[in-house]
């Protein structure tokens, strides 16, 4: 069969060879190039320029919030349960989205996280928001997001060459750069995201959460105070739910690999001592002012 | 008395079998890219990055248990070694087939495999990236930022604050749930 196809490719070739101009040879040379590139593995620099612009476009859809002690907290907490990722050499770096109103939060194929201020207002202890930041962590650290980028490049190598065809121009890395970070910002900012990803994104971030030192459980009880709140109409921050799998069923499957995969320990809660002298939990000292 | 000497004709026999040289144990990197850092602790300054089949010899953590991490020497084109620290998962002993780096360099032109480091982006921005950032609704100011925050938190400031929740290299194996 393979055989019968190959000789059909070149009695094709043979016919339409002789018709063809240099130009139209250089153009469906090209043509290919540009669909082969498509396949290319993305460079670490292609893969550095994707994430720069994605990155500079998720912190130009809100304000930032300037809260210096709030911003090393949480990049602390990224960075100690980055540490015990897949990707420890990854450099993990949170910025903070002025966003009360909305729980949400993005990640970046090369570690740099954004998560809206509503989300943290909605942490109630550090092992709630290790196990948010350690989901995020594991999009980079298991490659969720540099699989987007190379999908879209992919398919953006693909609408390269046919528009070769029509239009005999060159492709530009600078057009490829476009469209494939704006196709990935859109896929991990805009759409519904992979259900599947997200389910191991939420195991290994207990993973990583948990390996740090945190309770498993902390994502679990974040998860299921999210969807109580929603399904009891007393919260509007359920923009998170537009972009990611049904609540129900992911506070189930948390649930379960909990059962399945941790010794259900409960944390013991981080003290410090709050403004008044009193002890506070940690994260409810620094996310005092979101509240 | 007679087991010293029994011990140092072991020694002289061994080094006689071993040419009088210690091999140094190569690995190479596993990954797409691996970052290779100055201390122990992904918190820690990236210092080079490494392509997957990059060689490099390791100097400490050979048989050590109690390190997840490998003190590793990196020869460079210009044969200077760069020292540094790198995760041992990340590492295989065995060289592992060809990246597409050398195949894909180039292809765009602009498009180049970087060996400079995690810090690229810190020398300026290509010409696309530029008109991306230019032609899109964008901040900037703020990537910049975040990019800056790990060079801002030093290794004792996140020890500091592992050691006072009890948590990362501090925790209390005990308080932990572990693994199944």
């Amino acid at each position: 069969m393979k055989r019968i196809v190959l000789l059909a490719i070149l009695a094709l070739v043979s016919i339409v060879l002789p018709s063809c101009t240099e130009a139209d040879i250089q153009t469906v040379g090209s043509a290919l190039g540009a669909f082969a590139g498509g396949f290319v593995p993305v460079s670490y620099s292609e893969m550095q320029d994707m994430s720069l612009c994605i990155s500079a476009k998720i912190a130009g859809m809100y304000d930032i919030y300037n809260d210096p002690a709030l911003l090393k907290y949480v990049n602390m907490i990224a960075m100690t349960v980055g540490h015990y990722s897949d990707r420890p050499d990854f450099s993990y770096r949170v910025q903070l989205l002025n966003a009360p109103n909305e729980v949400n939060a993005f990640t970046t194929a090369d570690g740099r996280i954004f998560v809206t201020t509503g989300l943290l207002a909605a942490v109630q202890d550090e092992s709630e928001l290790a196990g948010v930041l350690g989901h995020e962590i594991a999009h980079a650290a298991r490659g969720h997001v540099a699989k987007a980028v190379a999908n879209e490049r992919k398919k953006a190598g693909m609408v390269k060459a046919g528009g070769l065809v029509a239009q005999q121009y060159a492709p530009q890395y600078a057009q490829i750069l476009t469209s494939v970070a704006d196709a990935t910002f859109d896929a991990i900012a805009l759409r519904p995201r992979d259900r599947a990803q997200e389910s191991e994104a939420d195991t290994y971030g207990m993973y990583y959460a948990e390996a740090a030192g945190y309770s498993p459980k902390g994502l679990l009880n974040f998860l299921s105070r999210l969807r109580n709140e929603e399904q009891s109409g007393g919260s509007a921050m359920t923009k998170i739910f537009d972009t990611h799998p049904d609540i129900n069923q992911r506070v189930t499957d948390v649930g379960n690999s909990i059962a399945q995969n941790f010794h259900p320990r409960e944390n013991s809660p981080i003290m410090v001592q709050g403004a008044t002298g009193k002890p506070i939990e940690r994260a409810q000292y620094f996310t005092a002012s979101l509240k | 008395m007679k087991s010293k000497a029994l011990l140092c004709a072991v020694c002289m026999v061994l080094l006689a079998i071993s040419g009088g040289t210690i091999v140094a144990k190569i690995v190479y990197v596993n990954e797409d890219y691996v970052e290779l850092r100055s201390d122990k602790g992904g918190w820690s300054e990236p210092i080079l990055t490494l392509h997957k089949g990059a060689a490099m010899q390791v100097i400490e953590g050979e048989g050590d248990d109690s390190t997840s991490y490998y003190k590793v020497g990196v020869t460079c084109g210009n044969g200077a070694v760069i020292e540094g620290y790198i995760f041992k998962s990340l590492v295989v002993d065995e060289k592992p087939s060809e990246g597409a780096w050398s195949q894909q360099a180039g292809y765009y032109g602009s498009a180049e495999a970087s060996q400079e480091g995690a810090t690229a982006s810190a020398k300026g921005l290509n010409a696309a990236v530029a008109g991306y950032l230019n032609a899109n609704k964008v901040n900037y100011l703020a990537v910049q930022q975040m990019d800056s925050i790990p060079r801002q938190i030093s290794g004792d400031e996140i020890r500091a604050f592992m050691k006072d929740g009890n948590i990362g290299i501090y925790q209390n194996r005990e308080r932990r749930g572990g693994e199944k």
